[in-house]
């Protein structure tokens, strides 16, 4: 039985609008009669209970019609208004007097102003963006469950990536522990060209178990979801995908022919439509894959995955704990079963962790996004921060104007808490303006400002709720920082020291005043410093010499992936084909490329007959003959696997120099390598490449022929110099012509490097955007308190010239002040910056090296343009006839 | 006397204060206009009235204590003065002088 007490929501509301216009000493009985009113009219409903719910929603309307009938004069009338017109009149007199004051000082209302609202807007957009990033895998189903399981090696190097563990590892945990392990899903990833008639895509899939639905809750438009991936050759595609191929979404029963490695082309049948997911996820959107279809774990044979239920197949696996499992009790009992159930050469070299999926997303890739959430909010508080000193230094500084008007209103009685209430109101209704401005210029600026950042900010009229909440807090909590400090001191004013102008505690307001400014500087030169380093070192990544050459190379992704003989030989063909073209200088067939998973494992190579587990790990690369000269890497010694005029020579190597030095080998020499039973002949050495991230050293590599392994996913084009446009035209046309059933994917190698960057190059965008509105709050600041100063020792400057100074001397007088503050401020801010600096860049394997320019110029910059604009400011001062300005004493 | 008047609503007011005597609150006064004249009043209305009659000083109130029907809320109760009954008399007066008017009337056009 529901309880129909008066705390009821909606009679709450009802009788909460009773209050705004009842008389207080009537309100009692009124509401007592209403309530009386109500409980009558839901009395039927239980006599009669089945149509309960409608007599009490009935009769709540019926209290709220009752309510509002009670809006007539009779009762309305018998309000008394006199006590709150009077404080109306109050605050109507603070905001004229606000408004005249405003407009009498234009310049530095809009410095404060402006200010305030550059601040505000800057720091919306950056809330938004890390809001949006804080969201990524709230949506899936039960995250505080989800976990990935992680691979830790015991060796610290050259191993394979974490994420890929053990294939029978989830399987047995749910076998032999239901009550601690809920769901696993496992599965591997391939890029696969889809097909329908003449519309030909490459896409990214997840081929893995038939839990994906019930694991992550993804939402399903069509097609069932328990069975969908339950049938061998059933496929699941996201709405994009087939509105793609098949302009609706409707598509169950359908099927696509998908390009296989092993069975060539093969058709699949559609048995479910997913809703275009959240576009971040870590599930989906795994290490940015954006996988959009998704397919059954038995598909694996036909992309050349190996098997699911072995130990020494690696795979990727997200399993769901039981209701208040405890993750640490997890991992020990995943460990357990490694170390029980596993072979011993599986199990030895690493244990179990599980990574929860709530976070994954901020703290993978070396927690990269954490590191810019943690970045952008330094320095939105700081932008923010600089605003709000600037607010607190003009208005005390311009508050000698209105020290008479406290004074009058003291005299005819206003008490010290008016004052206060006086000035704190006028500051927050500064910060309102300021941050409905602000919102006018996200609304203007967030298209810019997600393009630079590399993401879609929502614009305002899709924002929920928390965040009008938290923007109205934010901003009254801004204008009350801001006007705290000058309304406190203003209203702490003695009368008769107001009414003569002076303050009581000159000094103090000052050295505040100064030290405030000092904190601007010290936060401009932080920034500036940091921003500059940041660009540098990012510069130095897309510049710096990566040991090949970059420029004109077309890597293209799709191509079919006839990985036999048969292939081989058709390959080898066509590239000979695209050779033909002169747009093409050299053509490369290859299974990685630079920042495109490069390698496809590591293993440990030694010389033949030596113990092949004392051997060097090893990236294996895997390539064709021609790779050398399509990315220009150096050829210190023997050939890369044979000449032009040799024919193919199996079992062939080819080291880079870390590999050579760490095995101390000479070409010639016979290798082993783990997992193959062949000996390999060292053909050549090559110069040291980075093709991977600057986070990490330069790994030994070991390239091997593709033909021994049958395998290759790129092609590389060297394309001549010239119109790169055309040349990459020619080459789809011939691509066409080659491969009538493959789309032509491409990209170059120096956009891949870009984006491999990407959250490098956000930080270096945002914190280049961060100086400027640094420099312009902390410069319009100074200027403002400059031509305040100015204007206050108008009549000591006089004096000074009247006593012979010089325009120069009185400069360098004005000058003087704020040229100590920004050494002050120079003095504190180097060493603060150069920890910081040193700290971020020691994460990086390759950086630059701080040289003194680099804090040497920011300084020099914000010296220079802060005394130039000292200067400019007080000149007209300094220049001026000394009669005018002393004629009025 | 000839001055005040009050409106047909008033009086019915009124009269409901005078018979209910110790219930007489806004609730209960608008109750028993319901079902006993089976006619369809507002609380509000009867509430203003209440307070016009007040300030007239035909009735007067006192605060009751609280029920639980009504939310733990107190009444204000009403009670007829003096001045209210020699109105309501004076009305209930000249309405039989105007009802002994009406047999007459009637014959009249009768015969």
């Amino acid at each position: 039985m529901k309880n129909h007490s008066p705390s009821d929501n909606h009679s709450h509301h009802s009788l909460r609008l009773l209050k705004c216009f009842c008389p207080p000493h009537l309100y009692e009985k009124i509401e007592g009669d209403l309530l009386q009113k109500f409980e009558r009219d839901l009395r039927p409903s239980r006599a009669t209970t089945q149509s309960g719910g409608k007599t009490e929603r009935r009769a709540k309307i019926r209290l709220l019609w009752n309510v509002i009938r009670f809006f007539r004069p009779g009762i309305l009338l018998r309000n008394k208004f006199s006590v709150e017109l009077n404080q109306t009149y109050m605050y109507k007199s603070y905001f004229k007097i606000m408004m005249r004051n405003m407009l009498k000082q234009k310049f530095y209302s809009a410095i404060t102003i402006l200010g305030l609202t550059v601040g505000i807007t800057f720091a919306l957009l950056i809330g938004v963006f890390i809001w949006g990033e804080m969201q990524v895998n709230t949506n899936l189903k039960d995250v505080d469950r989800l976990y990935l399981m992680e691979t830790k090696y015991k060796a610290t190097e050259g191993n394979q990536p974490p994420f890929f563990v053990p294939a029978l590892l989830g399987q047995q945990a749910i076998e032999q522990y239901p009550t601690v392990f809920e769901k696993y899903y496992r599965f591997r990833d391939r890029n696969i060209t889809v097909s329908k008639g003449d519309k030909h895509f490459r896409t990214q899939s997840m081929i893995g178990d038939s839990t994906f639905f019930e694991m992550f809750g993804f939402p399903v438009l069509y097609g069932n979801a328990k069975n969908a991936l339950n049938k061998p050759n059933s496929i699941v595609i996201t709405e994009k995908i087939a509105l793609q191929y098949f302009d609706k979404t409707d598509v169950v029963g359908e099927t696509l022919t998908l390009s296989t490695e092993v069975n060539g082309l093969k058709d699949f049948l559609i048995t479910a439509v997913v809703a275009d997911v959240q576009k971040k996820n870590s599930v989906s959107d795994f290490m940015n894959s954006d996988a959009q279809i998704f397919l059954p774990q038995d598909s694996r044979a036909d992309f050349n995955l190996g098997f699911q239920d072995e130990w020494n197949t690696g795979i990727i696996t997200f399993i769901k704990l039981a209701p208040y499992a405890s993750p640490v009790e997890a991992t020990a009992i995943l460990n357990k079963i490694l170390t029980e159930d596993a072979p011993k050469a599986i199990s030895e070299d690493k244990t179990i962790e599980l990574d929860p999926l709530n976070n994954y997303y901020l703290l993978t890739n070396h927690g990269v996004v954490q590191k810019l959430i943690v970045s952008l909010t330094v320095i939105a508080l700081f932008i923010l921060l600089l605003a709000v000193t600037n607010f607190i230094n003009i208005s005390i500084a311009s508050s000698f104007s209105r020290l008479k008007e406290v004074g009058v209103r003291k005299v005819i009685g206003g008490v010290k808490r008016q004052v206060l209430v006086q000035f704190l109101s006028e500051s927050l209704l500064l910060a309102v303006f300021s941050g409905s401005l602000s919102l006018l210029l996200y609304e203007i600026l967030h298209d810019y400002f997600g393009e630079v950042l590399g993401v879609s900010l929502p614009d305002i009229f899709q924002m929920n709720f928390s965040f009008w909440v938290s923007m109205i807090a934010g901003t009254l909590l801004i204008g009350l920082l801001a006007g705290l400090y000058p309304s406190l001191y203003l209203s702490a004013t003695g009368t008769i020291e107001s009414l003569k102008g002076k303050f009581n505690s000159v000094k103090g307001t000052i050295r505040f005043s100064r030290g405030l400014v000092a904190f601007q500087f010290l936060v401009a030169v932080f920034v500036f410093i940091t921003s500059l380093v940041m660009s540098d070192q990012i510069s130095y990544f897309m510049e710096a010499d990566l040991g090949y050459d970059k420029s004109h190379v077309l890597i293209v992704s799709s191509v079919p992936r006839m990985w036999n003989e048969e292939g081989m030989n058709k390959m080898d063909a066509v590239k000979r084909e695209f050779l033909t073209s002169v747009k093409i200088k050299s053509a490369s067939l290859s299974w990685g490329s630079p920042n495109f998973q490069f390698e496809p494992f590591s293993a440990n190579i030694n010389l033949a007959g030596q113990p092949i587990d004392k051997g060097i790990l090893t990236s294996m690369a895997s390539a064709d003959e021609d790779y050398a000269k399509v990315y220009g890497l150096k050829i210190l010694d023997g050939k890369f696997f044979f000449d032009e005029s040799e024919s193919f020579q199996a079992n062939r190597l080819v080291l880079n120099e870390s590999a050579q030095k760490a095995l101390s080998v000479k070409v010639g020499d016979k290798l082993r390598i783990q997992f193959s039973d062949k000996e390999f002949t060292v053909a050549g050495i090559v110069k040291d490449f980075n093709f991977e991230s600057m986070h990490e050293r330069i790994k030994p590599v070991a390239f091997t022929h593709n033909r021994d392994f049958q395998a290759f996913r790129f092609f590389s084009f060297k394309l001549s110099p010239g119109n790169i446009a055309q040349s990459v035209e020619a080459v789809e046309k011939s691509w066409k012509n080659i491969f009538p059933n493959d789309p032509f994917v491409y990209t170059f190698t120096d956009e891949r490097l870009t984006i491999s960057y990407q959250t490098e190059l956000q930080l270096k965008k945002a914190s280049a955007i961060a100086s400027v509105l640094i420099l312009i709050i902390v410069l319009t600041g100074v200027l403002g308190l400059v031509s305040l100063s100015v204007a206050k020792r108008n009549k000591e400057i006089g004096i000074r010239k009247v006593l012979g100074a010089s325009a120069s001397t009185i400069l360098i007088l004005v000058s003087r002040e704020y040229a100590v503050l920004m050494i002050v401020a120079f003095v504190l801010g180097i060493p603060i910056s150069y920890l910081f600096v040193s700290q971020w860049l020691s994460s990086f394997a390759y950086h630059i090296d701080l040289n003194g320019w680099t804090f040497a110029i920011p300084i020099l910059i914000l010296f220079c343009t802060t005394i130039t604009m000292v200067c400019i400011q007080s000149f007209k001062t300094a220049v001026t006839d000394p009669v005018k300005s002393l004629k009025y004493e | 006397m000839a001055k005040e008047y009050l409106g047909e609503f008033e009086e019915l007011v009124l009269t409901m204060v005078a018979a209910l005597q110790e219930d007489a609150y806004g609730a209960a006064i608008s109750e028993e206009i319901e079902t006993r004249m089976k006619r369809e009043v507002n609380l509000s209305a009867v509430h203003v009235t209440l307070y016009r009659l007040e300030d007239k000083g035909y009735i007067k109130s006192s605060m009751g204590g609280g029920t639980n029907e009504r939310g733990g809320r107190r009444k204000r109760i009403y009670t007829i003065t003096s001045a209210g009954m020699a109105m309501l008399r004076a009305m209930k007066e000249s309405r039989i002088e105007l009802w002994k008017l009406i047999p007459r009337l009637n014959y009249d056009s009768m015969i």
